[in-house]
């Protein structure tokens, strides 16, 4: 049988023939609808913005960790780490990394990263689009997902979630405490052929995460 | 049995020439005229080309490798047919059988030498060692010390292979894969420099001093390893097969599938704390024909290195030439399973390879920003946001067992506030303005009531209007240190839809946190 010969052709079509599910990292179900592939793609940017960017950043970070997945937060120093537990980022695979000064020093360390992290949150900073570039092309060799978080720099991102419309429910004026938050998020973006939008608890009452009763 | 530095053998190079085979940048086998020039196992490659400048230098190809001793096993196989390969250049085989046929077990060694020398021809005269023992890694020993022999065979006496080993360094551990060079290292820094030494000391001892890996290498030392007690035959539905709906002509798609069973099979042993030691794979075509090999690997058969072998059994498979229909069948059986003493003591149920990517990257990290830079969080617990988990350097903690650094106390912690958690904590607290409707700072009286309603929360440039509040909820705490901090928070909902938790304290208020 001649066909069954080109072993140096082995990797490609191993790549070729990986299924959705390996191409993709999971999302906790309530966000899977936002996604074309209903998970966050290996190797994409995505990008939060709104008044719960941060939150939707933790969120999304929660479906691959509890997976078995490392999350590295670079250049996040006040990331609430409370708040990344109560949305289901297990702790014991989250790790905060100083960004160091300047976007090249940044860039250099989420590199890093990306290569034993499959998640890296981020805020980027001011010129962080200049020297992107080569983590791009580290979070495609690696299969890892960058989660930006904005303000303040811009990035190209694959799909941007932008979050609107927050209502904070259990705060009144002068009595009652924060309970839980209601949002929108639309998924938009160069990856996304129509733009999709869910109305969600982030977080519900009881602190799940879940789509909001239309 | 061993075929010594089979990969220059495979590459087809004449003894009489000088040639080595490089792997990342190391020699890893070299012809009889390269090591009579000096040129040692091992060595760089600049190195080596300076003690032999016309040495040929060949790239280490594992798949030409396994082709091209796959006649080598077929050759064996019709003189002792349950054979095990352990790697291309090494077979393990049941001696019993075969020389009670051949009659005793020196004339199958001395059988096998010659077929296998016969089949290669000229370059392997002299590279034949053929080791009978008590047990795989006594015999592989014997098998690798008898290419040196006139007659390329080494028979031990049943029952005498522990003296027989006795003499030797501790380094041929490493050789047979049973230990690696770090404890190797460490049994010569503490003056056990012979099998027989390691072979003296109680196994308790070894195990309580050196782990399983110690314990794997006293065994082999002793001569006990001839089947470790605590192997099982595994039942029969733990195999793993794969049926193609239509034949596959390409290796590819078979390594594919073969890398989803591994990893079924090596998950299913995982759950029940067990790894494969010896695995039987098998391949069928569509016109029936089929190929079945017997793997071993003393430290157990990972996913990884089960693929590995996939590989090189479907290269000398394929690389005969005569299979004349594509794979309809793959099917991997694990034929011996033995409890995994390596990962499984661990509380934290073993590593994971992404623990262990992780983990590497840290220290890479580490050196690249400094151990301050990166820090994984630590419970504190406390009141106020920023108090709740502290960050340490992740360097120094125990990324593999985080329970002890993560538990919360039993302390409760009245008056820290309950429901979501602020997702922004500044590590320092931000100076803010909360004014109310006529411009004027809040104010808090002694006995903890506002003043008057808040109306706009100014931070830096930005002004928001305050559409709900509550508050405020008074912390007092340290008093009992000197460091007392006297503050009153409350939570602010802006008009753009974010809530924050500012707090005054000594006359200003500061943002605490904000839940973005």
């Amino acid at each position: 049988m001649h066909a069954v010969s080109s072993l140096a052709a082995d990797v490609i079509p191993l790549s070729r023939l990986a299924p959705a599910a390996d191409r993709t990292l999971p999302v906790t179900p309530a966000l899977a609808g936002l996604f074309p592939d209903a998970g966050l793609r290996r190797g994409s940017v995505v990008g939060c913005s709104g008044p719960a960017a941060t939150s939707l950043a933790l969120a999304l970070a929660a479906g691959p960790a509890a997976a078995g997945c490392w999350v590295a937060a670079v250049g996040l120093p006040a990331l609430g780490v409370e708040a990344a537990a109560q949305l289901g980022v297990p702790l014991e695979r989250l790790v905060l990394v100083d960004a160091g000064h300047g976007p090249a020093a940044w860039a250099e360390r989420l590199a890093a990263a990306a290569d034993g992290f499959e998640v890296l949150l981020c805020a980027a900073p001011p010129g962080a689009e200049r020297v992107l570039r080569r983590v791009r092309q580290k979070l495609q060799a690696r299969g890892a997902v960058l989660v930006t978080v904005a303000p303040p720099g811009r990035v190209g991102c694959d799909a941007e979630l932008a979050t609107a419309d927050a209502e904070w429910i259990g705060l009144e004026r002068g009595h009652g405490a924060l309970v839980a938050r209601c949002v929108t998020i639309t998924c938009a973006g160069r990856r996304v052929p129509r733009p999709r939008t869910v109305r969600m608890w982030l977080p519900g009452p009881g602190g799940e995460i879940r789509l909001a009763d239309p | 049995m061993w075929l010594a530095e089979w990969p220059v053998l495979a590459a087809g190079v004449a003894g009489d020439r000088p040639a080595a085979v490089f792997r990342a940048n190391r020699v890893v086998a070299r012809t009889a005229a390269a090591a009579a020039a000096g040129v040692a196992h091992g060595e760089r490659r600049r190195a080596a080309q300076r003690r032999c400048p016309e040495l040929e230098v060949l790239a280490h190809d594992p798949a030409a490798d396994a082709r091209r001793f796959e006649p080598v096993v077929r050759a064996v196989a019709e003189l002792a047919p349950r054979l095990e390969v352990v790697e291309p250049g090494w077979l393990c085989l049941a001696a019993r059988g075969p020389s009670r046929y051949f009659g005793g077990e020196a004339a199958v060694a001395a059988r096998l030498v010659g077929t296998v020398t016969a089949l290669l021809g000229e370059p392997a005269v002299g590279m034949v060692g053929v080791g009978i023992a008590d047990g795989r890694s006594a015999s592989a020993i014997a098998a690798r010390r008898a290419v040196r022999t006139p007659d390329g065979t080494t028979i031990v006496a049943p029952g005498g292979s522990a003296d027989y080993l006795a003499p030797l360094p501790v380094g041929w551990l490493r050789h047979t894969g049973d230990a690696g060079a770090e404890l190797v290292e460490l049994f010569a820094r503490l003056g056990l420099r012979t099998l027989g030494q390691l072979a003296e000391l109680s196994p308790a001892d070894v195990l309580s001093r050196f782990g399983p890996e110690g314990l794997a290498a006293h065994r082999v030392a002793s001569a006990t390893d001839t089947r470790p007690t605590t192997t099982a035959g595994p039942p029969p539905e733990w195999s793993c097969t794969h049926v193609f709906d239509e034949p596959v002509a390409d290796t590819g798609p078979v390594v594919f599938v073969a890398k989803r069973l591994a990893d079924t099979l090596t998950g299913q042993l995982a759950d029940s704390g067990r790894v494969c030691t010896r695995l039987v794979v098998t391949f069928e075509t569509d016109h029936g024909e089929h190929s079945e090999r017997i793997w071993y690997r003393a430290t157990g058969l990972s996913s990884t290195a089960i693929v590995e072998r996939v590989r090189w059994q479907l290269a000398g498979w394929v690389g005969d030439g005569d299979l004349t229909a594509g794979v309809t069948l793959v099917r991997l059986t694990p034929d011996e399973v033995r409890r995994d003493e390596g990962v499984q003591a661990r509380l934290w149920g073993g590593r994971s390879r992404a623990d262990t990517d992780a983990a590497r990257a840290v220290v890479r990290l580490s050196g690249l920003a400094g151990e301050q830079a990166v820090r994984v969080p630590e419970w504190a617990g406390g009141r106020l946001p920023a108090e709740r988990y502290r960050l340490v350097p992740a360097v120094s903690a125990d990324l593999d067992d985080p329970s002890g650094r993560l538990a919360r106390g039993e302390a409760p912690w009245p008056g820290a506030h309950s429901g979501p958690a602020p997702a922004v904590v500044p590590p320092e607290p931000v100076a803010v303005e909360l004014l109310d409707a006529g411009g004027t700072p809040v104010r808090v009286s002694g006995r903890g009531a506002i003043a008057a309603e808040p109306a706009v929360l100014v931070s830096g440039q930005t002004r928001r209007r305050v559409v709900a509040w509550a508050g405020p909820w008074p912390v007092e705490q340290r008093w009992w240190s000197g460091q007392s901090r006297r503050l009153a928070r409350v939570q602010v909902l802006t008009g753009d839809g974010r809530a924050h938790l500012v707090a005054l304290e000594r006359g200003r208020w500061w943002l605490l946190a904000g839940y973005d």
